[in-house]
């Protein structure tokens, strides 16, 4: 797989170029900027790009619109956003319409190496990721409060992990159960939410997101 | 023991009024007082009536103006004749404007009322004075005629000589009561405007507020930058240095060591950029060994050469301190990132009752007050009453000068 990265910060540039290294992910180009980026993607056409939300010149949000760029004019190109703080608004924006390999990540989550380089597979693979701190303010701040409550804890775990992006093997690998067992609580948490369930796991996400959202 | 006051000490009081100079002044200032407001009754009303008059054709209304401004110039000299008591009345401010303005400004009318009614109190105060004097002598004057007049007998005029000396006692500070009071209506009419003026000051309080606070979120808004563009990406390295030695443990112990090696060197750096953003909020080193030493110890710390000439004769308040070595740092800062300067000249010099600051370069100048953080330390310097000066060309030098006084001067805002 070859993927591009782009991050202002060298000493992180250095450590994702490495760590993805491990993983035998070739990066073709690691850039500072959201120009560089969208140039070298053009150049050496990638799997994967890796970009962060906040690059010169104003340090807000140019790496979101320059992923929303890309995924307009390249949509196989499947983009991994990393961002310091849980940004819900840039986090909505990127995932809006087509979640199929898109993700929006915590910075943090490049510490678990192991976790990070399985999402990194996924959402290069057409999946999504959203991370947990997004889904958990998400699942805080709905108003499906009453719906919400009808479900067990494990449950709402698992409602939890689909809202990430994880397919029913990686929700059974996440919390030690069998993948049988994942099948079950997933049925029962539809049921009782009355809705609709596909079984793609990409487009579960979005499905779940605007539920919550909606009230 | 008290002793009992003699008959001499007695005297000596009694009379101390009849030898005061202020007393005599203001019986000047009475006794002038009729002459000079009926000029300048004269002076107004004249030109006035003339002006006025000639404002059914047009020219009237400068004329007006014109005339305004001298019975304006005519109460300043009564206002002058009150340093007779003392000082003079300060003038109030009168507005500029267009032509209309000025002609239909009430404080110049105002002038021009009390040019025409001041005679009056004048001539009451002149009146006073003259009976105030008049009567004590008149009563000492009676034995000298009193003999030839057989209504008025010995007891009787031997009375009214001692009332009359009593009352030539007291006469000068009546006198000089008479005078305060008349010239008190001189301040009432045209002295300055205290409520224009603290109006002024709550404006200049209001907009140094305002000021403040924006520089407050400004600077909380850098520290939030310098965290994360330094502190929070450091440690994410560092994280996946860990993750990753911990994940070669077993298969490449000599490569784990070297990102192990890794780690511990960005961990220093981290505790290295905490240790300097912590400096430049609250430099440590300012409340252990005072302003001097905490200069040293940022001007050694920079990539442009800077010359540090410190003259600091008395520690200053704490507070004072805290905004001087703020104002270096800042102002250092932006030299070093902006400037492109190769040598920079920091003077600090502390007096008894201020500190004056001044950071200069040599650099490219076209230094504004946006962006630079200069916009801060100037509202923070003028929130404690003191002053912010920004000379820079551009093509350089470049110098910021800042004053400290230690007690803001009354009248300013001392708050920070």
């Amino acid at each position: 797989m070859r993927a591009v990265v782009a991050d202002d910060s060298v000493l992180l540039r250095d450590g994702l170029v490495r760590l993805l290294a491990e993983a035998n992910v070739e990066v073709v180009a690691a850039v500072g900027d959201a120009d560089a980026l969208v140039a070298a993607v053009d150049q050496h056409r990638p799997d994967l790009a890796i970009v962060d939300v906040r690059m010169p010149p104003t340090h807000t949000d140019e790496g979101i619109r320059a992923a929303l760029h890309l995924r307009a004019t390249m949509p196989e190109l499947a983009i991994l956003v990393l961002s310091q703080y849980v940004e819900e608004r840039y986090a909505s924006e990127l995932l809006a319409g087509d979640t199929a390999g898109v993700g929006y990540l915590l910075k943090d989550r490049v510490v678990d190496v192991s976790e990070f380089l399985e999402t990194v597979r996924r959402v290069a693979d057409g999946g999504s990721a959203v991370d947990s701190e997004v889904v958990s303010q998400i699942l805080q701040r709905s108003r499906r409060r009453a719906e919400l409550d009808r479900l067990t804890a494990r449950e709402r775990e698992v409602l939890g992990a689909l809202a990430e992006g994880l397919s029913n093997k990686g929700i059974a690998e996440k919390f030690v159960i069998s993948q049988g067992a994942v099948e079950k609580h997933i049925s029962n948490v539809f049921s009782k939410l009355d809705f609709e369930l596909e079984d793609n796991a990409h487009r579960r996400v979005l499905a779940v997101l605007t539920y919550l959202n909606s009230a | 023991m008290s002793e009992i006051p003699d008959a001499a000490q007695l005297l000596q009081v009694a009379t101390s009024g009849l030898r005061d100079a202020r007393a005599w002044r203001a019986v000047g200032y009475l006794m002038t007082g009729p002459v000079a407001t009926v000029l300048m009754f004269v002076g107004a009303v004249v030109t006035l009536s003339f002006s006025l008059a000639l404002c059914v054709i047009g020219i009237g209304i400068p004329l007006t103006v014109a005339a305004l401004g001298f019975v304006v110039g005519l109460t300043g000299i009564e206002r002058q004749r009150v340093s007779w008591l003392g000082e003079a009345v300060p003038g109030r401010e009168l507005s500029d404007g267009s032509l209309i303005d000025r002609f239909k400004d009430r404080n110049r009318w105002r002038h021009a009322g009390f040019a025409v009614s001041a005679m009056f109190p004048a001539l009451l105060a002149f009146v006073a004075v003259v009976v105030v004097w008049a009567v004590p002598i008149y009563f000492l004057t009676v034995p000298t005629w009193s003999w030839a007049v057989d209504a008025i007998s010995w007891p009787e005029t031997i009375g009214l000589a001692i009332a009359g000396a009593g009352l030539l006692c007291l006469a000068p500070w009546a006198s000089l009561g008479i005078a305060k009071l008349l010239a008190s209506y001189t301040t009432l009419a045209v002295g300055p405007d205290r409520l224009a003026q603290m109006e002024q000051q709550v404006t200049n309080i209001s907009q140094n507020r305002a000021e403040i606070l924006a520089a407050v979120a400004a600077e909380r808004r850098r520290i939030e930058r310098n965290l994360h563009d330094g502190v929070q990406q450091r440690l994410v390295a560092l994280g996946i240095d860990l993750g990753l030695a911990e994940s070669k443990l077993e298969t490449d112990p000599d490569g784990a060591r070297a990102l192990l090696d890794d780690a511990r060197e960005k961990t220093r750096a981290s505790i290295g950029e905490l240790r300097v953003i912590g400096r430049g909020l609250h430099p440590a080193i300012l409340g252990d060994r005072g302003l001097d030493a905490a200069l040293s110890s940022i001007v050694s710390d920079t990539s442009v050469p800077v010359e540090l000439r410190s003259n600091i004769a008395v520690n200053p308040p704490v507070d004072i301190q805290e905004a001087a070595f703020f104002v270096v740092s800042e102002a250092l800062t932006n030299v070093m990132k902006h400037s492109n300067a190769r040598l920079s000249v920091v003077d600090v010099t502390a007096t008894a009752t201020e500190v004056e600051v001044s950071v200069y370069d040599d650099g490219t100048g076209g230094a504004t007050m946006t962006g630079t953080g200069l916009a801060g330390i100037s509202a923070r310097v003028r929130g404690m009453g003191g002053s912010f000066d920004l000379v820079s060309p551009p093509g350089g030098p470049t110098t910021v000068a800042v004053v400290l006084p230690y007690d803001p001067p009354s009248g300013q805002t001392g708050v920070l």
